[in-house]
C-alpha cells in the first residue's frame, strides 16, 4: 500500500512539474531525485551515472546518425520525389497520399533502429508536402507520429536488442518475429484511414490529376534514387561491410552522396543539416538521461516490481495475464521511456509470462507494441515530443491525433495474441530450419 | 559586450557539438574502411560512445535558447502575459536547480573519475574522466544559458526561447528547425 | 534494527551466477537473524558493468559483482584469469584463483573495498563456421574481440582482431563481419549460437572469474558476528558456485549439441599451439605485473 501512495504522489508531482513549463527531461530528472530521496542518502552519484550511460551507447550512436540522415535528405528534393513517385499508385485508394506516410515508415524502419528517428525522418518530408496539398491536419500528425513507431517494430531495432539482452532469447529470432507484426500494423493503420477517408469526403483534399500507366512508370522512376539509399543502408548489412549500427553512417554517406549528385548539397546545406541534427539529438538524448534517472529510482523505490508482481498474485488465465500486464505497461509506459519499461520489469515479468505459457520470443514482439504505444502516450512519449517540435502543437493535440492509431496498435496485439504462431514465431521457425 | 560573449559561449559550444556528431559518422565509416582493408581502428567503439555525449551535452544551451529542448505549453496557452511572466519565473527557477544539481554532480563524478583513475574497460584504456567532462562544461553552459533567460524575464522581457518559437512559428516553417 | 544493503550485478535472473547470489543473499538474512537485508538488482537494471565497481567504492550501492577481467585495464592482476590456456581444468583454475586471491583483496582493500568470494564461469572455447584441427585454421579469420587481452590473442594467432559489441553477435556472424569468436558454452547458450555458427570447439582457454565483493565501510559497521556471518555465507557461496559452474559447463555442451551444433573436442596439436601462444601471452602479461607477477605465476607453476 505505501508504494502504490508513493506512485500516485510521484505521478502528481510529475504533473505539476510539467505543467508549470519546466521542460521535460528536468521534469523526470526532479521526479527521480524525489523519488529515490525516499530511499536512498545519496540520490547524486546515481544522477551522474545515468547521464553518462544513457548518452553514451554504442548502438544509441545510430540515432543522431539516422536523424542526420533525415535532415540531409529534408534538404534534397527525395521528398519531392517520394511523393511524386508514389502518389500516382496510391490516387485512387481513399486517403490518398496518408498511405504514403505509412509506407515510407515502414520502408525507413528497416533501416532505422529508433522510433523517434523514423518519425522525424518521414514527418520531415511527409508533413510540408501533405499541407500543401490540403491534408486533414490530424490524420496526418497522427499517422505521422504512431507509424513512426514501426520503426522498433520492423528490425533492425534498439528496443528489441535490450528486450532480447534482458530475456536472453535470440536477437535474429526476435528480429525476424517483428517482420509480420509490422506488416499487420501497416495494414491497419492503411485500413483506418481508407475507412476514415470513405465516411470524411469533406475533408478529402481535390484529386491528383489522372495519369496514364507510362506517366505513372515515368513519376516512379523518382522513386529510384529513394530505393537506392535504401538498398545501400540495408545492403551494407547484408554483404558484410557495416553492422546494424554502422549501417546508420551508410544511410549518412549515401543521403550525402545523393544530395551531390542531384546538386542540392552546397556548404550551406550540410551546415544547417549537420546543426538541425545535432539540436534534435541532444533533445532527444537530454531526455534519455533525465528519463534514466527515474528509471534507477524506479529500480531503488521497487515501484515497477511491485506493479509486476501484483500480476502475479491475482492468479488469472493465460489471457487475464496478458490483458492485465498490457494494461501495467500501457500505465508505466504514460510516464517511463521503452528501454526503462523493459529493463525495470522484464525479472519480475518474464517469470509470470513463462508460468502462463507464452513464449518468450512472443513476449518480445508483444513488449515491443506496448513500447509503441508508450511513445504515444503523454505526458512522456517520444514520438509526441517529435510531432510537437515539427509541427508547433500541444502535446494533447498530437496525442488525440493519434488515438485512432494507438486503437490499432491495441487491435494487433489482441491478434498477436489470438495467432502466435502464425503472425509472430513462426516465421523464425521457419527461416532458420532451413 | 557580455551579451556578445554569451552568444558567441553559446554558439561555440553547439558548433563543437556538430563537430563531435560528425566525428560519430567519421569514426564510424573509417571503422568499416578499415576493417575492409584487414585493419583495425582500435578503441573506435568508445571513442564512438563519448562523441555521443559530447553531442548532447555541448548542444544543450543552444538547443535551450532555441525553444528546442521540448516542454509542456498547455498551462502557458491559458493564461495572460503576467500569469505567463510568473509561470516562466517559475520553470526557469525550478531549471536553475534541477541543471545546477546535474552540474555539481557529474563535477563530482569527473573528480571521482580521476581520483580513482577510471579507465575505460575496452581495448585502449582511455582515462574516463576526460570525455566526462564533457557533461558538466555542457551543462554549465546550459546553467548560464538558463541564468540568461531569467534575467530578461525579471526585466520583463520576453524569454528568448520562447521569441524564436514564435518566429519559427510565424515563418510557417515548423519542420526545418528541427 | 535493520541494516538494508542495495547489490548491483550486470547479469540477467536465469544466469547460475545470479542465481547463486540470490541463495547467498537469502543466507546472509538467516544468518544474522534477519538483522542484515539485501535487495538485488540484476540485469544491469540500476548500474551497467562499468560502474559497479566504482558504485561500491562511492557507496551508491554497498555489494556489486563483476566480471573481474574485464577490468584489466586498471591492474593486471584483475585479469591473470584471462590468460588464455593459462589453465585448463577446472581444479587448476581453483589453484591459480586461490593464489591470486591475496594480490586481488590487495588491491581492492586499497580501493576501499573487500572481496568476498569469486566464482569462475565455464570454460571457453572457439564458435567458429568449419572444425578448428590446429591453431593455423584461425590465421586469416576475422575473430570478434572485445578487449585488450582477446585482441592481442586474436593478433597472436594471426586473425583479424575485429571490434563487434556483444548485441552484434549474431548479425557479425551471419553477415560475415566476423567468423570466429572465443566465449564459453554458457554464453554460446545464451546467445542461442546454433542461430548463427557451426562448430564448438571446447580448449579451456580461459576460466573468468565473476567477483562479489563489498564496501569496506558498510561491512566493518556491523557487528563483528554479522561481519563473521557474511564471511562464512561468501564461503559458502564460493563452493555452491563453483560446483554450479562444473554442471553448467556440461550442460551447456549439451544444449549446444542438442541444437544441432557440432562440439568437436580439440586435437592435441591444437592443444600444443595453444600453449605456445599462451607462454607468449604470460610473458606479456608479466612485463606488465613486475615481482608480484612473478611471484604469483612461479607459486602457480610449483604446484602443477
Ligand atoms: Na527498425
Ligand atoms: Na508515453
Amino acid at each position: 500500500m505505501e508504494l502504490l501512495e508513493l506512485s500516485l504522489l510521484l505521478l502528481v508531482l510529475l504533473f505539476a512539474l510539467l505543467g508549470t513549463g519546466l521542460w521535460i527531461s528536468m521534469s523526470l530528472a526532479a521526479i527521480g531525485w524525489i523519488a529515490m530521496a525516499t530511499v536512498h542518502p545519496e540520490p547524486g552519484p546515481f544522477l551522474a551515472s545515468a547521464m553518462w550511460e544513457s548518452t553514451g551507447s554504442w548502438t544509441l550512436a545510430a540515432l543522431p546518425m539516422f536523424v542526420w540522415m533525415g535532415e540531409i535528405l529534408f534538404r534534397t528534393k527525395l521528398s519531392e520525389e517520394l511523393f511524386n513517385g508514389l502518389a500516382p499508385w496510391v490516387r485512387r485508394i481513399p486517403g490518398g497520399l496518408l498511405h504514403v506516410n505509412i509506407l515510407a515508415c515502414g520502408i525507413f524502419g528497416s533501416v532505422s533502429g529508433s522510433s523517434a528517428a523514423t518519425s522525424a525522418t518521414v514527418a520531415k518530408i511527409a508533413l510540408p508536402e501533405l499541407r500543401k496539398r490540403g491534408y486533414d491536419d490530424d490524420v496526418s500528425i497522427g499517422s505521422l507520429a504512431t507509424s513512426g513507431t514501426l520503426g522498433i517494430l520492423i528490425p533492425p531495432s534498439i528496443i528489441m536488442v535490450v528486450y532480447a539482452v534482458a530475456a536472453e532469447v535470440s536477437i535474429i529470432r526476435i528480429f525476424i518475429a517483428g517482420c509480420l507484426p509490422g506488416l499487420v500494423v501497416m495494414a491497419l493503420f492503411s485500413g483506418y484511414i481508407a475507412v476514415w477517408a470513405m465516411l470524411n469526403p469533406h475533408k478529402q483534399p481535390p484529386p491528383e490529376p489522372r495519369l496514364s500507366f507510362g506517366g505513372k512508370m515515368r513519376a516512379s522512376a523518382q522513386l529510384i534514387p529513394c530505393a537506392l539509399l535504401i538498398i545501400a543502408t540495408i545492403g551494407s548489412m547484408f554483404v558484410g561491410w557495416a553492422t546494424a549500427t554502422e549501417a546508420a553512417a551508410f544511410g549518412v554517406a549515401g543521403s550525402l552522396i545523393l544530395a551531390a549528385v542531384t546538386g542540392m548539397l552546397t556548404w550551406e546545406s550540410f551546415l544547417d543539416s549537420l546543426k538541425g541534427a545535432t539540436r534534435l539529438s541532444c533533445m532527444i538524448l537530454f531526455i534519455l538521461a533525465g528519463a534514466a534517472f527515474l528509471s534507477k529510482a524506479m529500480a531503488l523505490t521497487g515501484i515497477p516490481g511491485a506493479l509486476a508482481a501484483g500480476v502475479a498474485a491475482l492468479d488469472l488465465g493465460p489471457y487475464g495475464v496478458i490483458a492485465l500486464l498490457a494494461v501495467v505497461y500501457v500505465v508505466l509506459g504514460t510516464a517511463l521511456d521503452g528501454v526503462s519499461m523493459i529493463v525495470l520489469t522484464t525479472s519480475i515479468v518474464i517469470p509470470i509470462v513463462q508460468h502462463a505459457g507464452f513464449d518468450l520470443v512472443w513476449f518480445g514482439i508483444f513488449i515491443v507494441l506496448l513500447v509503441e504505444i508508450a511513445e504515444i502516450t503523454p505526458p512522456v512519449g517520444f514520438n509526441l515530443f517529435v510531432m510537437q517540435t515539427m509541427t508547433g502543437k500541444e502535446q494533447g493535440e498530437v496525442a488525440r491525433a493519434s488515438l485512432p492509431f494507438f486503437a490499432m496498435l491495441v487491435l494487433t496485439i489482441v491478434l498477436i495474441t489470438l495467432f502466435p504462431q502464425t503472425l509472430v514465431t513462426g516465421l523464425g521457425d521457419w527461416l532458420l530450419a532451413r | 559586450m557580455l551579451r556578445r560573449a554569451l552568444d558567441a559561449l553559446y554558439i561555440a559550444s553547439a558548433g563543437l557539438a556538430s563537430l563531435c556528431l560528425f566525428g560519430i559518422f567519421a569514426m564510424m565509416m573509417a571503422q568499416v574502411g578499415m576493417r575492409e582493408a584487414g585493419l583495425q581502428l582500435v578503441g573506435a567503439d568508445d571513442l564512438t560512445t563519448y562523441l555521443c555525449v559530447a553531442t548532447a551535452f555541448f548542444a544543450l544551451a543552444h538547443t535551450f535558447r532555441r525553444g528546442e529542448l521540448i516542454r509542456v505549453n498547455m498551462v502557458f496557452s491559458l493564461v495572460g502575459p503576467a500569469g505567463k511572466r510568473v509561470l516562466e519565473g517559475m520553470a526557469l527557477s525550478l531549471a536553475v536547480i534541477v541543471v545546477g544539481t546535474i552540474v555539481w554532480y557529474t563535477a563530482a563524478d569527473v573528480l571521482f573519475s580521476y581520483e580513482i583513475e577510471d579507465v575505460a574497460q575496452g581495448t585502449i584504456a582511455f582515462p574516463l574522466w576526460v570525455p566526462k567532462l564533457a557533461m558538466p562544461i555542457g551543462a554549465g553552459t546550459l546553467l548560464i544559458a538558463i541564468l540568461d533567460e531569467a534575467v530578461r524575464v525579471l526585466r520583463g522581457e520576453i524569454p528568448n526561447y520562447v521569441l524564436e518559437a514564435e518566429a519559427r512559428a510565424a515563418r510557417g516553417d515548423f519542420s526545418a528547425e528541427v | 534494527a535493520t541494516t538494508t544493503w542495495q547489490m548491483a550485478t550486470a547479469y540477467p535472473d536465469g544466469n547460475f551466477h545470479t542465481k547463486n547470489i540470490v541463495t547467498f543473499l537469502s543466507d546472509l538474512k538467516t544468518a544474522t537473524g534477519g538483522r542484515l537485508e539485501v535487495q538485488l538488482h540484476s540485469n544491469a537494471s540500476l548500474l551497467p558493468m562499468p560502474q559497479i565497481k566504482r558504485g561500491v567504492q562511492q557507496g551508491q550501492v554497498q555489494l556489486g559483482e563483476i566480471l573481474l577481467s574485464a577490468f584489466g585495464n586498471e591492474d593486471p592482476f584483475f585479469e591473470v584469469d584471462g590468460i588464455p590456456q593459462l589453465v585448463t581444468t577446472f581444479a587448476q583454475a581453483k589453484r591459480l584463483a586461490d593464489l591470486a586471491r591475496p594480490y586481488i583483496e590487495a588491491r581492492f582493500q586499497r580501493q576501499g573495498v573487500s572481496l568476498l568470494y569469486m566464482v569462475p564461469w565455464p570454460p571457453s572455447g572457439f564458435y567458429t563456421p568449419n572444425p578448428v584441427a590446429t591453431i593455423e585454421n584461425l590465421r586469416g579469420t576475422r575473430m570478434r574481440t572485445y578487449n585488450t587481452m582477446t585482441n592481442r590473442f586474436a593478433t597472436a594467432v594471426g586473425a583479424a582482431p575485429t571490434l563487434v559489441q556483444s548485441a552484434e553477435v549474431a548479425q557479425a556472424f551471419a553477415t560475415g563481419i566476423v567468423n570466429a569468436m572465443v566465449t564459453s558454452a554458457a554464453t554460446g547458450v545464451d546467445t542461442q549460437a546454433w542461430d548463427y555458427v557451426k562448430v564448438f570447439t571446447p580448449i579451456g582457454f580461459t576460466f573468468t572469474r565473476n567477483a562479489v565483493f563489498v564496501q569496506r565501510r558498510a561491512l566493518e559497521a556491523l557487528s563483528a558476528a554479522d561481519q563473521a556471518a557474511v564471511r562464512a555465507a561468501a564461503a559458502t557461496a564460493e563452493t555452491r558456485g563453483w560446483a554450479a559452474a562444473e554442471a553448467a559447463k556440461s550442460s551447456a555442451q549439451a544444449t549446444l549439441a542438442s541444437h544441432g551444433m557440432t562440439v568437436s573436442e580439440p586435437t592435441p596439436e591444437l592443444l600444443a599451439g595453444m600453449d605456445r601462444v599462451s607462454a607468449s601471452m604470460v610473458d606479456e602479461w608479466l612485463t606488465r605485473t613486475g615481482e608480484d607477477g612473478q611471484k604469483l605465476i612461479a607459486a602457480y607453476r610449483a604446484g602443477a
